[in-house]
């Protein structure tokens, strides 16, 4: 498991950051990587990285789909940065539109998760600040209670409805304008 | 050949899942059995409030007012103490959904949810079975949202000329502002008032479902075209949107002395214009001129082919 940055080792003059996982688990990244996490972006700036980076919000297994996602995106950033010049403006836009198209469907296998990972990728999203795995989770619960009514979003979620009789009647009155 | 296909169509996502595990690999699919099993629950009701809002933040007003908006009591608190979530209320109506909505009544809730802080409010109304949108809404949403920057009103037949002359004025920090499928009446009626109340309009879109042609003179009931005679306020004017207006090139030509600022003018469908080398010439300042002619590829509104005289005597239709 440890081994998450192992893999690239032509980034070897890049700088690594050690993140560390709720449950005691190093993940060796690279600078591109980490700093896609506004969070960790911040600490790396204030020079508070040395020794690794405790992230006690986020757990090993959720850590890994993390970082596999930065690094699919870093790579990403890192292309559009690097454009060589030995292509034609036309060749280029045809390997951007691969290359986007090839995100693309990256994100959509990354999201093909249960309900419990979504809501713990949301979370470290949300703590780790990074803003593109905020909006892809977001998104996919978005779509997901999108025209259901408030019964199929709770069966969905296992949500369970603590209304008060009095807010549900409340409800009522203020939604005569719905009709299912 | 057949059960496959059969098959296929019964189960056709778990097949779809199977077919694809192999190339599909490298999906993180979880380990162990026993973690799939084990289906792990979570508190989505406990999601904190920022994330919620993230979430609820790309869903339509409909849908949290109706849906969302009543599935437990954090949820329920999210949607209604949180005005910004209502800063952009867009209304139309929509395939697929679990119920049907009577839309100006919902705008009417999720404009009062914005607490006087709406910026951007979009009408489609596709004329149902429900009312639409009316002179009543009109002169509520002019009280209820008084910072609007974004007023798009699409197909809302049932808001009167009068009105609109009459309320317009309200929306003094208007930037954007659409008027369009409307054939009640004279637009240049509807907004003669803008002209000194709405000083920061940079947008503005009246476009029509069709072009008519027709033989001057000729008067063919109601006037709902927007002549557009280069009126002062929109002399600030960045973009401007007319498709299939009846202008000609004298009123273009008035447009464009008079709109000075102007980066980008759509004319499509509006065939009484020639775009001749004069009118080439004036166009050379505007960055984006898109022409009559141009293709519709880009165009979201509905829209049909240029009617002609003929056509029309024959009886064939005119917009009531």
């Amino acid at each position: 498991m440890a081994s998450a940055g192992s893999g690239d080792e032509k980034a070897a003059a890049a700088a690594m950051i050690t993140l560390i996982s709720s449950d005691n688990e190093k993940f060796e990244v690279t600078e591109a990587t980490a700093t896609l996490s506004q969070t960790i972006r911040h600490m790396i700036e204030d020079g508070c990285t040395d020794g690794g980076v405790p992230l006690p919000n986020v757990t090993s297994k959720i850590l890994a789909r993390v970082i596999e996602y930065c690094k699919k995106h870093a790579t990403a950033a890192a292309g559009e940065e690097g454009s060589s010049s030995s292509f034609s403006d036309a060749a280029f836009l045809e390997v951007d539109r691969a290359f986007l198209e090839e995100l693309e469907e990256f994100d959509d296998a990354f999201l093909e998760v249960d309900r419990a990972t979504l809501f713990d990728l949301i979370l470290a999203a949300n703590y780790l600040d990074i803003k593109g795995l905020l909006n892809l989770t977001c998104q996919k619960v978005a779509d997901s209670v999108k025209g259901k009514t408030p019964e199929q979003i709770r069966e969905m979620y296992n949500i369970v409805n603590d209304l008060t009789p009095e807010e549900e009647a409340e409800i009522r009155r203020e939604t005569q304008w719905a009709f299912e | 050949m057949a059960s496959s296909s059969s098959s296929r169509i019964g189960h056709r996502r778990p097949r779809l899942a199977d077919e694809q595990e192999q190339p599909l690999a490298h999906v993180p699919r979880r380990e162990g059995k026993a973690e799939l099993e084990e289906e792990e629950t979570r508190d989505w009701a406990a999601l904190p409030v920022d994330t919620l809002l993230a979430v609820l933040r790309r869903l339509d007003g409909v849908d949290i007012l109706v849906g969302a908006g009543h599935v437990c009591r954090p949820w329920r608190r999210a949607t209604r103490e949180e005005p910004e979530l209502w800063r952009r209320v867009h209304m139309h109506r929509r395939a697929g959904l679990a119920y049907d909505v009577d839309l100006q009544s919902a705008a009417r809730a999720a404009v009062m949810r914005s607490a006087s802080r709406c910026e951007a409010f979009l009408a489609l109304d596709c004329a149902g079975a429900r009312p639409g949108f009316d002179d009543d809404f009109f002169l509520f949403l002019a009280d209820a949202a008084p910072k609007l920057k974004s007023l798009r009103l699409i197909s809302c037949n049932r808001v009167f000329p009068r009105m609109i002359n009459q309320t317009i004025t309200k929306f003094s920090l208007l930037e954007e502002l659409e008027l369009s499928l409307y054939h009640r009446g004279s637009i240049d009626y509807c907004l003669i008032g803008v002209s000194d109340t709405c000083p920061l309009l940079i947008r503005l879109q009246l476009n029509h479902d069709r072009f008519y042609y027709r033989r001057s003179g000729v008067f063919m009931g109601g006037d709902c075209e927007c002549k557009c005679m280069a009126l002062p306020w929109m002399r600030k004017l960045r973009s401007l949107q007319l498709f299939a207006n009846s202008i000609h090139n004298k009123e273009l030509a008035a447009i464009l002395d008079g709109c000075r600022q102007l980066e980008y003018l759509d004319i499509r469908h509006c065939f009484n214009v020639s775009m001749n080398d004069e009118m080439r010439d004036r166009c050379a300042r505007v960055k984006t001129v898109r022409q009559p002619e141009d293709s519709m590829e880009d165009y979201d509104l509905r829209y049909d082919s240029p009617v002609t005289d003929c056509i029309y005597y024959s009886g064939v239709m005119y917009p009531d």
